[in-house]
């Protein structure tokens, strides 16, 4: 069984996790979903939720249903995840950092500094 | 293939002893047969002793009818056994080992399954043991074609025509054995559902019922009529005129072993479609 | 949506026991109810009355039969597995194969075969000599193969390793989501299923104490996770169960009081599992 998270609903988790998967390229722009069978025997559960979970994708524009063939990813997906997260990133990561800064006593120069210092070391 | 056949196939399967006690009875019987037949020294004696009594020549005849009718007699009691035997435990066994609810998740009516169990108790299992004089016959009739005048003397006359008479008679006796034990039959299928030693249950439950009808209410009826019909099966496989035991019972006797036989089924397929005994099931059509 | 089980009032009376008392429910195609409760709660006799092996009061329909007296017919269309095996243990897998082909009409042998290829069960095996999970795995191979449309699992998976668990649940979702069909789970360990339902019937010493689709009964409860000071306002909420922690306790409450408790801690969404043990325990 997967282990979900007790804050939100599973059809949400699942979402997230699609929207993640196809930031990394595991779902390329263009090509097919696994069915809402597959994944619901996969991961244990009724596809109620699978259908669901899809469902919210395509109200996002991120997939679409093609009659008889199942889900595809847009094209302009991952550009579109990419906008969503930064917001996201912009409105909820950051004031967090701010929260922490303060709470550490930690200099916004320090942490720039050491944001570049790992920056580099990912290169 | 009709449903009904793989049911038998699965009854042949679950009781084996069904095939296999005449099978070995038949190897044994065959053995016996054979070696005295085919021991010549023997059979000499046999035929010297006859030759020095005599008078004896014009009972080879007999000879030979005792002969089939003590493997007639031997085949049928065996028969019977079996049937009564499956008969008490068929139902028991689906209970004790938990396969009830596998066979009743099956499409099958319970009415279907008492008549295949029927079957198989009084028509299968009669045709298997009939298998067995069969075989004897024959086995008699292909040592009288080979073997010496010797044994044509001790054995008597005997044809093709006869061995296949003889297995008609058999099959055709069997059947009115059938037809005798049927009510008795019901009221196994009924016992063997809610009671662990079904046999035990009935064979005292009779005795009880004739002495209380005895003693208790000096009324000999009771006792009479339980008498007659279980004696039946036997008195018909030992007669020579078997119609005329059903005469002997009485129609009267008959009649009402057959209503409470109709009376058992009805409660065995209550029984079998309610999980329980329900009375008012029984009587609510 | 077609309508495939239809149980109103329906009541069944050992001696002087009640076993189960006035319950009613339905189920559509599509829907999984999930038969929750202890041991001695009345699934079992729910589930009899539903199979037509113990008469019942009430009225009870299945695929539009009747269970006692039309159970042959229905038999068509309605299967169980449950966690005692029933299977004749005598009997070969050949055998079964054989038998259930030639008394169940829509019964596909091929299609059986061709799913027991796939796993370590062999054809010529004695149904007695496999393990608790192969012979699951051979029913549930059987029903496959069957046009059923209702099928009943009764703690199914009890005693079976988790490997097997997770074939045995692949196979069954599989299999579900290929037809109109409704499945009806019964089980006490909800950790297991609560995924897979849809609606749920929660039962109690026979009565129904829990009944609705997955949603509705989520938006009844909530847990909120507050601090110890919180204690004796949350209280006055009647909370169902509470769990301590480092520093904070969760409350299991009901849904009316979500607005006053928001601000106590952080609300968190309670699984089946916790409504469950909450509402079996209440009173006990």
């Amino acid at each position: 069984m997967s282990d979900w998270n007790d804050k939100q609903p599973i059809f949400h988790q699942i979402k997230e996790l699609i929207e993640k998967q196809i930031l990394l390229g595991i779902w390329e722009e263009g090509t097919a979903l696994p069915s809402v069978r597959a994944v619901a025997a996969d991961m244990k559960i009724n596809h109620l939720t699978v259908m669901k979970a899809y469902q919210l994708l395509v109200d996002d524009h991120l997939i679409e249903k093609k009659r008889g063939q199942g889900m595809f990813v847009l094209s302009g997906a991952i550009e579109k995840l990419k906008t969503e997260k930064k917001q996201q990133f912009l409105t909820q990561e950051i004031p967090n950092i701010v929260q922490m800064l303060k709470r550490i006593d930690m200099p916004v120069h320090d942490f720039i500094k050491e944001l570049k210092k790992q920056i580099e070391e990912e290169k | 293939m009709h449903p009904s056949l793989f049911m038998l196939e699965k009854e042949l399967l679950e009781h084996k002893i069904v095939t296999r006690l005449p099978l070995f009875l038949l190897l044994t019987g065959l053995f016996i047969l054979g070696s005295i037949v085919l021991n010549t020294d023997s059979l000499n004696n046999i035929s010297l002793q006859f030759n020095y009594q005599g008078e004896l020549a014009p009972n080879t005849a007999d000879f030979t009818q005792g002969l089939s009718s003590i493997i007639s007699f031997g085949a049928g009691a065996v028969s019977l056994l079996l049937s009564i035997l499956y008969l008490a435990k068929t139902f028991r066994k689906e209970r004790q080992e938990g396969s009830l609810m596998f066979w009743r998740s099956m499409p099958v009516s319970d009415a279907m399954t008492h008549a295949v169990k029927l079957a198989f108790a009084l028509i299968l299992i009669p045709l298997i043991c009939s298998l067995l004089v069969l075989s004897a016959e024959l086995f008699l009739w292909f040592v009288s074609l080979t073997n010496s005048h010797d044994v044509m003397q001790l054995l008597g006359e005997t044809s093709l025509l006869c061995v296949l008479l003889n297995w008609l008679m058999f099959v055709a006796k069997m059947l009115l054995v059938s037809l005798a034990v049927l009510p008795v039959a019901c009221l196994l299928l009924a016992v063997s559902q809610v009671i662990n030693s079904p046999l035990l249950v009935v064979v005292i439950g009779a005795y009880t019922v004739k002495l209380l009808s005895s003693y208790v209410f000096a009324f000999e009826g009771v006792a009479t009529f339980i008498r007659a019909i279980s004696a039946m099966p036997i008195s018909l496989l030992t007669a020579s005129q078997p119609l005329a035991v059903f005469a002997q019972v009485g129609w009267f006797y008959f009649l009402l072993a057959y209503l409470l036989g109709a009376l058992c089924l009805m409660v065995s397929l209550s029984i079998r479609k309610h999980g329980e005994l329900d009375i008012r099931a029984l009587f609510s059509r | 949506m077609t309508t495939l089980v239809r149980a109103a009032n329906v009541s069944k009376q050992y001696q002087s026991e009640v076993a189960v008392k006035d319950i009613s429910f339905e189920l559509q195609a599509g829907q999984v109810l999930g038969l929750l409760g202890h041991n001695g709660a009345g699934k079992s006799s729910l589930i009899g009355a539903l199979l037509g092996s113990l008469s019942y009061q009430g009225e009870i329909q299945v695929c539009g039969l009747n269970p006692v007296n039309q159970r042959a017919e229905l038999m068509q269309h309605l299967a169980y597995i449950s966690d005692v095996n029933v299977l004749p243990q005598w009997m070969t897998v050949a055998q079964i194969l054989r038998y259930t082909s030639g008394v169940h009409p829509s019964f596909d042998i091929n299609k059986a075969k061709q799913l027991l290829s796939s796993t370590q069960i062999a054809q010529r095996t004695k149904i007695s000599s496999l393990s608790k999970g192969m012979k699951v795995q051979l029913h549930l191979s059987i029903i496959i193969a069957t046009d059923t449309k209702v099928l009943i699992l009764d703690e199914p998976t009890l005693g079976l390793d988790l490997i097997y668990r997770d074939t045995f649940y692949r196979h069954l979702i599989e299999w579900f989501h290929d037809g109109e069909r409704a499945l009806i789970i019964a089980s006490h360990e909800v950790n297991e299923i609560e995924h897979l339902l849809t609606d749920v019937l929660m039962l109690k010493q026979g009565e129904t104490v829990l009944q609705g689709d997955m949603d509705s009964i989520h938006a009844q409860y909530f847990i909120v996770d507050a601090q110890h000071q919180h204690e004796a306002i949350i209280q006055q909420m009647s909370p169902l169960a509470s769990k301590a922690g480092l520093g904070s306790t969760k409350w299991l409450l009901e849904s009316q009081y979500r607005s006053q408790a928001e601000s106590l801690g952080e609300i968190i969404n309670p699984t089946l599992q916790d409504i469950f043990i909450a509402i079996q325990k209440e009173g006990a």
